[in-house]
């Protein structure tokens, strides 16, 4: 839901008709109102106009103080936000049921919040953004929380970053055979089969809410995987063709 | 032999030709691994967040280049960051009096409307802000192949051109070497054979018969 309110608002933005935007939206995403985001100029506008009947309403408080229009970085910044509001408002509903659910979907969570700090980090050094922007960005329901993501806003480098994952348990060995060679796999294929080998573990417990989480990422990871295989084939570059995240 | 062609120059020549063919190759898997690295990005990013909706359209979409091809070296191509001078004045001089004479004669209601129409966005000049403001390394890693596959094209191109003024000089240097061969060589013929001598022809043939 929040990639296609990001989508529709970029192809707005970019004089796209909405016409030709509806169809790229995820379809289990989708509500009656999306039609209509485009009428919105700033985040205010489109949370009074549209978002006020949807289950995205409660993310958008810390979006509509910001009263600025909807320009590219603004939008990045709502992207970011309703996506840490979703993930730490996700854990925090897991973490209530409690039992097996808590036990196997609040570790899920807080890698997901882990990875998404790690990741804004590093693709923002390259902007503008100021480190107290940057770390409103980051979800609070990680096992960074609170040191490592201190750390994370005044680091400047990637060699940082990888400095400062090491020193955490968790993360330790997250940059073991990472690097640029042609045969290194980059941080976001560890990431990658890091997530699908704790949703695959997930399967192995009884009577919880996280095989369906599971069941729609791994299906979301099964297509990224037959998509690439499909580049490669296109492209005629068979080399690659094995760097896919095998699920089982 | 030629003494304007020498050995040095047809090595320089087969070593450009080398150079020549190892650039397109290069260039070939440059521009190859660009492709690969923008699927990856994909991958990463999802389709949501990166697919054609991104890109610019004509007429839509108002780009500007950050790199110029410069041409006015010799006979070389270089890559420059600045869009070149405009060459000729006079263009710019009739605009602004055509803009001139509209003020004067006041806009008709059609112009009006076409000023009233939203003109093309324009986009960040970093194709990389295309798709959002914090980029995945693999599409940073992707602009970057396809900026040195723009350098080995200018590359290649100035390589072309020297092998072919390198080819034209020895053409027009064999065809000058072949004419003063020719030249010689009738000259030569003409010195060597004899006039046929009618009557020595005729005292052969008398002496021929005798027994």
């Amino acid at each position: 839901m929040i990639d296609n309110i990001i989508l529709l608002i970029t192809g707005t933005l970019r004089n796209r008709p909405i016409a030709e935007l509806l169809p790229r939206c995820h379809p289990l995403g989708t509500f009656d109102e999306l039609a209509t985001i485009s009428i919105a100029q700033s985040p205010a506008e489109l949370f009074n106009a549209v978002m006020v009947d949807t289950p995205l309403a409660p993310f958008f408080s810390e979006c509509v103080q910001d009263e600025n229009d909807l320009d590219e970085m603004n939008i990045e910044i709502l992207r970011n936000k309703l996506y840490k509001s979703y993930l730490e408002d996700f854990y925090a509903f897991c973490e209530s049921l409690g039992g097996t659910t808590a036990d196997v979907m609040c570790p899920i969570l807080a890698f997901e919040a882990d990875r998404r700090a790690i990741t804004i980090t590093i693709n923002s050094f390259r902007t503008d953004l100021l480190k107290d922007d940057i770390e409103n960005l980051y979800p609070k329901c990680g096992k960074l929380f609170p040191e490592g993501l201190k750390f994370l806003k005044n680091a400047e480098d990637r060699e940082e970053v990888r400095r400062i994952c090491e020193r955490f348990g968790a993360y330790k060995d997250l940059y073991t055979g990472v690097g640029d060679g042609p045969n290194d796999k980059t941080l976001e294929d560890k990431f990658f089969e890091e997530e699908v080998k704790m949703l695959g573990l997930s399967f192995e417990q009884q009577f919880h809410f996280g095989v369906f989480y599971a069941f729609v990422k791994l299906k979301e990871q099964e297509n990224r995987n037959i998509v690439w295989i499909a580049e490669c084939i296109a492209q005629k570059n068979k080399n690659k063709i094995d760097n896919y995240i095998p699920i089982f | 032999m030629n003494p304007m062609v020498t050995d040095t120059d047809v090595f320089e020549v087969l070593d450009k030709i080398s150079d020549y063919e190892q650039l397109l190759i290069e260039l070939c898997a440059v521009i190859q691994d660009g492709h690969i690295l923008l699927s990856r990005a994909q991958y990463d990013s999802g389709y949501s967040t990166m697919n054609s909706t991104y890109l610019p359209e004509p007429g839509l979409h108002e780009i500007t280049p950050t790199t110029f091809l410069d041409m006015s070296g010799d006979d070389r191509f270089s890559l420059v960051t600045e869009k070149p001078d405009p060459k000729s004045g006079v263009r710019k001089r009739k605009k602004v009096a055509k803009e001139s004479e509209e003020k004067k004669t006041g806009e008709s209601s059609e112009e009006a409307d076409k000023k009233e129409e939203p003109g093309p966005v324009k986009l960040a000049d970093d194709p990389l802000n295309w798709f959002g403001l914090m980029a995945p390394t693999s599409l940073v890693q992707a602009q970057t192949r396809f900026k040195s596959a723009i350098e080995r094209i200018v590359e290649i191109s100035n390589l072309k051109q020297e092998l072919k003024k390198c080819l034209t000089e020895f053409e027009s240097l064999s065809n000058d070497f072949q004419k003063k061969c020719t030249v010689e060589t009738s000259e030569s013929n003409e010195a060597q054979a004899p006039e046929f001598d009618q009557e020595w022809g005729t005292k052969a043939s008398v002496c021929s018969d005798l027994p």
